[in-house]
């Protein structure tokens, strides 16, 4: 039986191999920057042919006439036809011409096809950075989670946070990748603004299911940034200037058409600007606090030739709270005493990535990669103080502080094989994980004492995970059209070995050219969980293994949809159902803040469901252009040492999540924008009765009638009040000579509603108790001053 | 132009708070609380109160009534019923049964005003201290001392079921105020019969479900790690408590006394109390408690 099969499997590739004629291949890249362009239509017009360019711009199809039309589109991007005969020389660079740009000789436009329709994959999210900044902007800033977080199926958590909650799963099962590295704290300023400069960014594409087998790792969502890559004609430069924070990026070539770079920076300047005010508050010269947080984005990008590239690309971001009194000294009974101390709370990412493409031959491209990921925790103060007294000089010197850390080292290499039908992607990845999951450090040194150096707490612990995948794309018939494959992960952690097959498919039903129906089923595992408050969102959650105790993460995902376009409209409706096993909560009563339990015991176990209804319609193009989502949904946990082991809803389970995008191009001077978002409010645990306990104290001490004792319908038994909100933008654009100024205007909150962050049982002035609903931000309105050239 | 900015100004600087309509939190309905931990040392005592809801003004009190009464049956024989009665200005629902081991007990408790509540728990063995080995490793700073001491219990192997454990240690130490001084106590390696198993700890207390098992050895290892300055004398001596407890008993405690560890934690996550009172709230638990002082 085996036997037949792999004849029949071998016939049926060399049948398709056989029909084939000839492959074209090669990169669709920005005509004047040369820039790659990422998920471009490219499809041969007088035949079936049709792909999209992949992460590197790079496409291959196989093409069964001597001369083709190739028809390449990409939003923003001229629709642009190239004619290609079996002798034209591959791998070809196809450069397209930004819209409005007023040069060219190959283009002229005619109705673009919808990538939407015709891609078999299902669930997943495109947005470019030009979308992102002609949104309103909180304090100024474009922020592309924020952005997202507007597209239906995704939550982003309490009031203002960039947290990504997709079809029910949690902050932690979802894969962010910036040029490949993954980025495990993907949030500024305690999650209110997203560690992402837009003016760095490329392409942003977010995959909500139906993962594709080339991806593992996260059970929920797949969201892959890639950075620009520097532009290889000319010198460019772009930043702005707003109330919280500046940026500025900066590219060109270092040798024209060949090795280009990209650098950008951006930092938050209010401790610059609030210094001189709290040191002249304090009283104390010497005395210094403040808060900002910085990212640093770099990127170099070689062509070696035309079949072989190579990138390099870095980020660093940093969070800090610091408080320091600088070093001074002072007389104290005719004694020279010398104080200094600092306190810091800093968190932060660092990323590397080295990547080479090659075009091995005209059916393979491969990607080899090696990433460097860091995420740090840490909260720290130290003390040091001398006295200098005539028998002689006395120094002492006090550190406490806890950690937490993440380091992360990973090969792998990806692989396109382009067959004709078939179109294969096979890979192989080893990631190293070190945890440091919290540890607390105890330093005391004084002259003439033993010293204390001690660490206590969750230490270093490694993991390993290694990876393999094989995916075909394969076109069954010109309607039908079907992704399959398989990815499998060996997970070690000390002595165990946790090893998965996760099966993936997705397929395509092509009614007409405006119409498709899809289907996906993806089964993920995840070896890594994520400690998080769910009190008060704060950075230091903190990222552990799996072990034998709290084993990985599974889920199963199924989802179906449709894809329609009408005319300058698409329109998607998905529905999804959804199981997790070995999702992971805080016990009841557990806190991060005690650590005389390790994490293990802290946490635990069950199963997650969550299932729903998406809708998008969406218009891309033209001067209007915007969406509007609508998101039913259901997200529930059953945890056995939990509510009585009774299932109860995910704190981010909103019934109703409803949003409205509109933008405006009036001309080439003004464009506005609104966003109206509306959903039904999180759920939360609050006390529904209260009586007085039987015991307190020790055993011994057993005693009635002391303490109170809270009862609760269940847990997340209550309801924020509905999260609504309107924001505003307008941005008049200047043109100069030497490039352009946009000045922007927008106010985020614009009617000003209280959206609960959290809930506060206190008392009133009378004494009589009272719920107050707390929120973060009233209405914001923001001025930012953005240049180009 | 200038009434706008001033409309932005009230908006940006008005409060960011709001206080919710009372009618939008889930009601609470008032009802009888009763709650009595019995066991061989202690007897039958109870405590009547009512519910309140967590918005409610008024204080808990106890609740007194003349015509209030308690039924208690063993084994489902009715072998008290008293009422109200008052020493010393204090007022008591207590019985003078002593309690058995393995024996059922129920209670039903009538107040005017409030429906019917009851209960019923089956008290457990009192477990034995036979003896205490310890050895200690005590590091002595100029400053401070701290102590590491390895502790083995041996246990009376007469009793039957011990399923649910809460172990306390107290350690008598005096510390000088004048100088701050920390401590971080861990209690770690517990052993039951050599074979390691999960439990929890917190204010001092182990709670331990044993899933069966008949245990008549606890190895213990509690550690200290200093980590601050001060003075401290410690003194060498420790009381250990055990408490055997029925299931019911076990969970009222180890949530409770978790939800009073975490009053002053924000970050904590809320503990809902266990509640075996039908028609109301409470607790009707057993305990079976020893008590022992060691020197080391």
């Amino acid at each position: 039986m085996f036997k037949h099969f792999i004849v029949f499997v071998f016939c049926f590739f060399v049948v398709s191999h056989l029909k084939s004629q000839y492959i074209i291949y090669g990169y669709v890249q920005d005509s004047s920057s040369l820039e790659k362009l990422i998920g471009t239509n490219v499809k041969i017009l007088n035949g079936n042919s049709g792909t999209i360019s992949n992460n590197y711009g790079y496409f291959s199809l196989k093409a069964n006439k001597d001369t083709v039309i190739l028809s390449i589109s990409h939003i923003g991007y001229k629709q642009t036809y190239i004619s290609i005969n079996k002798n034209t020389p591959m791998p070809i660079t196809i450069p397209v011409v930004q819209e409005g740009v007023m040069f060219d000789n190959v283009t002229f436009k005619l109705k673009k096809e919808s990538k939407m329709v015709e891609d078999v994959q299902m669930s997943t999210i495109n947005i470019s950075s030009n979308q992102i900044k002609m949104l309103p902007r909180f304090m100024g800033e474009t922020d592309l989670i924020k952005a997202i977080q507007l597209m239906p199926g995704i939550k982003g958590g309490s009031e203002g946070s960039s947290g990504l909650y997709v079809r029910g799963g949690g902050a932690d099962q979802n894969l962010i990748l910036l040029d490949g590295a993954m980025v495990y704290n993907p949030s500024h300023l305690f999650g209110f603004f997203s560690v992402f400069n837009t003016d760095a960014i490329n392409n942003v594409q977010l995959l909500k299911g139906g993962f594709p087998a080339r991806y593992g790792g996260r059970l929920s969502s797949v969201l892959d940034i890639t950075m620009k890559d520097g532009n290889m004609k000319k010198f460019k430069g772009e930043g702005s200037i707003g109330a919280l924070a500046s940026k500025f990026t900066f590219e060109g070539p270092i040798v024209k058409d060949k090795v280009s770079f990209m650098v950008s920076a951006r930092r938050t300047y209010l401790d610059l600007i609030l210094q001189p005010i709290l040191k002249a508050s304090s009283g104390n010269p010497n005395f210094n606090q403040g808060y900002f947080f910085s990212d640093f984005n770099a990127k170099l990008n070689w062509k070696l030739n035309s079949k072989n590239r190579l990138y390099l690309s870095f980020y660093n971001g940093i969070d800090k709270f610091y408080q320091e009194n600088k070093p001074y000294s002072y007389l104290y009974d005719g004694n020279v005493i010398k104080e200094q101390s600092l306190a810091r709370n800093q968190w932060g990412n660092q990323l590397a990535t080295l990547k080479f493409n090659q075009i091995v031959n005209k059916n393979l491209f491969i990607n080899t990669q090696l990433n460097l990921t860091k995420y740090f925790y840490e909260i720290d103060e130290s003390i040091s103080n001398s006295e200098q007294t005539d028998t002689g000089l006395t120094e002492q010197y006090n550190f406490n502080g806890f950690g937490s850390r993440i380091n992360d080292i990973t090969l792998k290499s990806d692989a396109e094989y382009n067959q004709g039908r078939h179109y294969l992607r096979f890979g192989l990845s080893a990631i190293h994980h070190q945890f440091v999951p919290g540890q607390s450090k105890v330093v005391y040194r004084k002259t003439g004492e033993r010293s204390i150096d001690t660490a206590f707490g969750s230490g270093r612990t490694n993991s390993l995970e290694m990876s393999a995948y094989v995916e075909d794309d394969y076109d069954w018939s010109t309607r039908f059209k079907v992704n399959y494959g398989l990815h499998f992960n060996l997970y070690n952690y000390k002595k165990s070995f946790f090893p998965t097959i996760q099966p993936r498919m997705a397929v395509r039903y092509l009614i007409n050219k405006s119409l498709s129906l899809k289907g996906s089923f993806a089964n993920m595992s995840q070896n890594i969980h994520l400690l998080t408050n769910n009190t008060i969102g704060l950075p230091n959650d903190l990222w552990v293994p799996a072990t034998n105790l709290i084993k990985p993460m599974r889920s199963n995902q199924v989802a179906m949809g449709v894809a329609k376009t009408i005319g300058k409209y698409e329109f998607t409706f998905e529905t999804y159902y959804k199981t997790m096993k070995n999702v992971i909560e805080f016990k009841e009563g557990a806190s991060f803040l005690n650590v005389n339990n390790s994490w293990e015991n802290k946490v635990a176990v069950g199963n997650g469901e969550a299932y729903g209804f998406e809708f998008l319609a969406q218009r891309k193009s033209g001067n209007f252009t915007g969406w509007i989502g609508y998101t039913l949904s259901w997200v529930k946990r059953t945890i056995p040492e939990l509510n009585f082991g009774k299932e109860f809803y995910y704190k981010y389970d909103s019934r109703h999540d409803f949003s409205f995008v509109l933008n405006y191009k009036e001309n080439e001077k003004w464009d506005y924008g609104l966003v109206w978002v509306y959903r039904t409010g999180n759920a939360l645990t609050m006390p529904t009765g209260a009586y007085p306990g039987a015991v307190i104290g020790g055993l011994a001490g057993s005693g009635l009638g002391y303490g109170t004792v809270y009862t609760y319908s269940g847990r997340n038994n209550f309801r924020f009040a509905d999260y609504h909100r309107l924001d505003l933008s307008v941005t008049r654009h200047y043109k100069k000579k030497w490039g352009m100024i946009d000045l922007n205007f927008s106010v985020y909150n614009a009617y000003s509603r209280i959206n609960p962050f959290y809930y506060r049982i206190g008392t009133d002035f009378k004494g009589n108790k009272q719920i107050t609903r707390v929120g973060l931000f009233p209405i914001l309105p923001s001025v930012n001053l953005g240049f180009k050239f | 132009m200038r009434y706008l900015v001033i409309i932005l100004v009230v908006l940006v600087f008005s409060s960011c708070e709001k206080t919710e309509k009372i009618e939008d939190y889930p009601t609470h309905k008032s009802l009888l609380v009763s709650n009595c931990i019995f066991g061989q040392s202690n007897g039958f005592n109870f405590m009547l109160s009512k519910s309140l809801s967590p918005l409610d003004n008024a204080p808990f009190k106890q609740l007194v009534h003349p015509r209030a009464f308690v039924k208690l049956f063993e084994n489902e024989v009715m072998v008290d019923s008293f009422g109200f009665r008052t020493v010393n200005n204090n007022t008591f629902l207590e019985s003078a049964i002593v309690p058995k081991p393995n024996f059922k007990y129920r209670f039903e408790a009538f107040f005017p005003g409030f429906a019917k509540v009851s209960g019923e728990d089956i008290m457990p063995e009192i477990i034995d201290i036979v003896d205490v080995k310890s050895s200690k490793i005590v590091k002595n700073y100029d400053f401070s001392s701290a102590l590491t001491l390895d502790m083995d219990l041996i246990l009376s192997n007469t009793h039957q079921n011990n399923d649910y454990i809460i172990l306390e240690f107290n350690r008598p130490v005096d510390i000088d105020t004048n100088g701050a001084s920390y401590f971080y106590e861990d209690l770690t390696g517990l052993k039951l019969n050599n074979a390691t198993l999960e439990y929890e700890h917190f204010d001092n207390k182990l709670y331990i479900k044993t899933n069966g098992q008949k245990i008549n050895q606890i190895s213990i290892r509690r550690e200290s790690i200093e980590y601050a300055y001060g003075i401290q004398s410690v003194q060498n001596k420790m009381e250990v408590s055990i408490a055997n407890c029925s299931k019911t008993t076990f969970e009222y405690l180890r949530r409770f006394n978790l939800q009073q560890y975490n009053e002053f934690d924000p970050f904590a996550e809320p503990t809902p109390i266990s509640n075996n009172i039908i028609n109301g709230y409470g607790i009707f638990g057993a305990m079976g408690l020893t008590m022992k002082e060691f020197t080391f």
